[in-house]
């Protein structure tokens, strides 16, 4: 019966995106169905009957992984061959502690909010719902995320933690031996937008939300895909510089980035293209000029309680008057503060693409107004 | 001033101007040298960026590593003979802590902007000011004790208290801050000369060089102290004031030096011992001119091999002066008998 049924969903996923490749089954040697991926690079899901196994790549050493989990339909027995190595989840999980705003906000759009029931770093996320719910006394802020107060997750009883990975942390301390299931959000460390984008439907399995999820990624898929193909229509656009000095440097995000992928799918000519770094670069300001300093825009991430100005950018640091982007005030700012940035764009890319490609192609007219960025000035 | 002091002092002194030229002609950009020379020979051809890489980046950074390295490493000799104590440095007092409090305040707290009354500053300029204020405070507060503390040893301990309390409300303040604030606090903790701009150069040229100015007035009770208290005071110099004075002179140019540039960490510490190694004396007519222009030159070679990857990126200046710090004064504490036996 559940084959048939996500059966049907995949065909629906299939007629909705008319992708490339779309979603096929296979047969493994376990003899579970392989739900394949479209650009998830790190997930793994192999559908049994009655669970799910997934695996979960680790995105800092190739060839291994970061985390088995097999996902179990509440009060289904569990399968034969218990492996340690395999966190089990009973699914749908209906207590949730996340630990990352960006999965509060996926929850609530996946119209599962109301099972989020711990948090971590309360004042940073910017949810409305989310700080109604801690008023209301649904939710306990745990503290600081990367290390919170054990006491209060227990107390929580939450089935599952969704928490974000770090590389080399050298684990999650007592978190880990609560026997509560840790769902490692490695998406961040996923290489494009799409694939970043299209663990919701890992999250959708966890959370019984299956059908909007895939429905949702189908939604965010293709409007990526349109995006992408009006700004190839368009040609080459303005070229691009992001981001600013922080201190002495300029953290620089690499050619491999989420961002500059994403420059790149907007038409825009990023000056650090042809660089293979997935994270930033930290550059001198010399450095960013004589490689980007004749961009045509420039955007950029800041975090304050008012919107920047091109004065307040220049008295920050002279050299920005030398910037090209500067001089013409094609300057774009996104408050991080007051736009929901951090919050959407990881699952929402499509919306993002949009604002990269009104800016940097500014001929195109049918594009929604800027989402995230604004003009300085 | 014996001879062979007098010849080692020009030998630094020319060290230093070729340290300066390298500083303007090598960079994470390569300019051609010919081009670097037109530059700044006052030539307006040629491309703007370089021009303004040479004139308006390069040149305040080598005024600023020189100026930087000399009044961190006359602080660090001020001490040293003050307190009679190898170890101690301008980060001791916790000047650097205070300093790195009032940041910490502005960039994990304050959200990156500064309001007393109806001023009002962001970014660099709040960044300035809030260092500049948590070093002062810890200095007055430092002053303030020294008026009932009669003894250094434990004027020195409580500087180092004040330090650790200030490092304890910095910690409690990263805990909670955004992963943007945490990596600002991260990279202004170490250290750069490039912050000075040429609008701010005259200030911080001006504070640093009046800085200098008082300590090399105080070489003459300097000599006297080395020599010991009650010796000092028959020569008519009285060892409170003189103290005073000195914390004075330190707390001045720590403080603008770390406004400017960050914490820059152990160049106060090693260079006096650098220069007692090089020059073998405790005469400080020479050890202190000599002081500065080590202190500068030390500076210059640390910025110079912070920009060695090139295209690459930068090497934070903090983790380049510890590779010429710590050796030495490993070297000085494991060989000296003067200080290993007092």
């Amino acid at each position: 019966m559940m084959r048939a049924h996500s059966f049907l969903l995949l065909t629906a996923v299939l007629l909705a995106v008319a992708c490339r490749r779309g979603s096929v089954r296979g047969g493994d040697p376990q003899g579970g169905d392989t739900l394949r991926l479209k650009y998830s690079t790190l997930l793994t899901i192999v559908r049994h009957q009655g669970y799910t196994d997934v695996a979960v790549a680790n995105p800092w050493k190739t060839g291994r992984v970061l985390h088995r989990y097999r996902l179990v339909p509440a009060g289904r027995p569990l399968p034969a061959g218990d492996d340690p190595a395999v966190t089990v989840v009973s699914t749908p999980i209906e207590r949730a502690s996340v630990f990352t705003t960006v999965h509060c906000a996926l929850l609530t759009q996946l119209g599962v909010g109301e099972r989020i029931v711990g948090v971590a770093d309360l004042k940073y996320i910017k949810i409305p719902y989310i700080h109604e719910r801690v008023r209301q006394g649904h939710i306990i802020d745990c503290g600081n995320g990367l290390s919170p107060v054990v006491e209060k997750i227990i107390d929580q009883r939450p089935d599952a933690i969704l928490l974000s990975p770090f590389e080399n942390s050298g684990g999650y301390g007592r978190v880990e031996q609560l026997g509560i299931p840790l769902i490692e959000c490695a998406e961040y460390m996923e290489s494009s937008p799409l694939a970043r984008a299209e663990w919701m439907r890992f999250y959708g399995m966890l959370f019984g939300r299956e059908r909007q999820a895939d429905s949702l990624f189908a939604v965010v898929d293709s409007s990526y895909q349109a995006l992408t193909a009006v700004a190839a229509r368009a040609g080459t656009g303005r070229s691009v510089v992001i981001d600013k000095m922080a201190g002495s440097v300029w953290y620089v995000p690499g050619g491999r980035s989420t961002l500059g992928r994403m420059v790149a799918d907007a038409g825009g000519a990023y000056p650090w293209t042809s660089d293979g770094h997935s994270g930033s670069l930290a550059l001198p300001f010399e450095t960013v000029l004589e490689r980007g300093g004749d961009s045509d825009v420039w955007l950029l991430r800041y975090s304050a309680p008012h919107a920047l100005t091109l004065n307040a950018l220049l008295a920050d640091h002279q050299g920005y008057s030398q910037m090209r982007a500067f001089r013409r005030g094609e300057v774009y700012g996104c408050n991080v503060d007051r736009s929901p940035f951090y919050e959407e764009s990881p699952f929402r890319p499509d919306w993002l693409l949009a604002d990269f490609i009104s800016i940097v192609h500014p001929e195109l007219s049918q594009l929604p107004p800027l989402r995230y960025f604004h003009q300085l000035k | 001033m014996k001879h062979a002091s007098l010849c080692l002092l020009l030998l630094t002194a020319l060290l230093a101007v070729v340290l300066f030229v390298l500083n303007l002609f090598m960079g994470s950009v390569s300019i051609p040298a010919a081009d670097t020379l037109a530059i700044l020979l006052g030539d307006e051809a040629g491309r703007s960026s370089w021009r303004y890489i040479v004139v308006q980046s390069r040149l305040p950074q080598a005024v600023t590593a020189l100026l930087c390295g000399s009044s961190l490493a006359v602080s660090g000799l001020l001490l040293q003979t003050a307190f009679r104590n190898p170890l101690a440095g301008p980060a001791i007092f916790g000047i650097n802590s205070g300093a790195g409090l009032g940041v910490a305040l502005v960039m994990l707290m304050l959200g990156g902007s500064l309001s007393v009354g109806s001023v009002s500053a962001t970014g660099f300029a709040a960044v300035l000011l809030a260092a500049f204020a948590g070093a002062m405070a810890v200095m007055a507060l430092i002053f303030l004790f020294s008026t009932f503390v009669r003894s250094s040893v434990m004027l020195l301990i409580v500087g180092i208290m004040i330090g650790y309390i200030a490092n304890s409300v910095v910690a409690l303040l990263n805990f909670f801050a955004t992963d943007e604030g945490v990596k600002s606090y991260m990279v202004w903790g170490m250290g750069s000369f490039g912050g000075v701009s040429m609008a701010h150069l005259p200030v911080f040229a001006a504070v640093t060089v009046a800085g200098l100015s008082g300590a090399l007035l105080l070489v003459k009770p300097l000599n006297a102290l080395t020599l010991g208290d009650h010796y000092a005071e028959n020569l008519g110099f009285s060892t409170v004031r003189v103290r005073n004075w000195l914390l004075v002179v330190t707390g001045l140019l720590t403080a603008v030096a770390t406004a400017f540039c960050g914490p820059v960490a152990f160049i106060g510490l090693a260079v006096p011992h650098i220069v007692r190694l090089i020059f073998k004396t405790d005469n400080h007519r020479v050890l202190m001119p000599a002081t500065i222009l080590v202190g500068g030159v030390v500076a210059l070679l640390c910025n110079l091999v912070c920009y060695l990857p090139g295209e690459w990126g930068v090497i934070p200046l903090n983790a380049v002066t510890p590779l010429i710090g710590a050796p030495v004064v490993i070297y000085v504490i494991t060989r000296s008998r003067r200080f290993g036996e007092g």
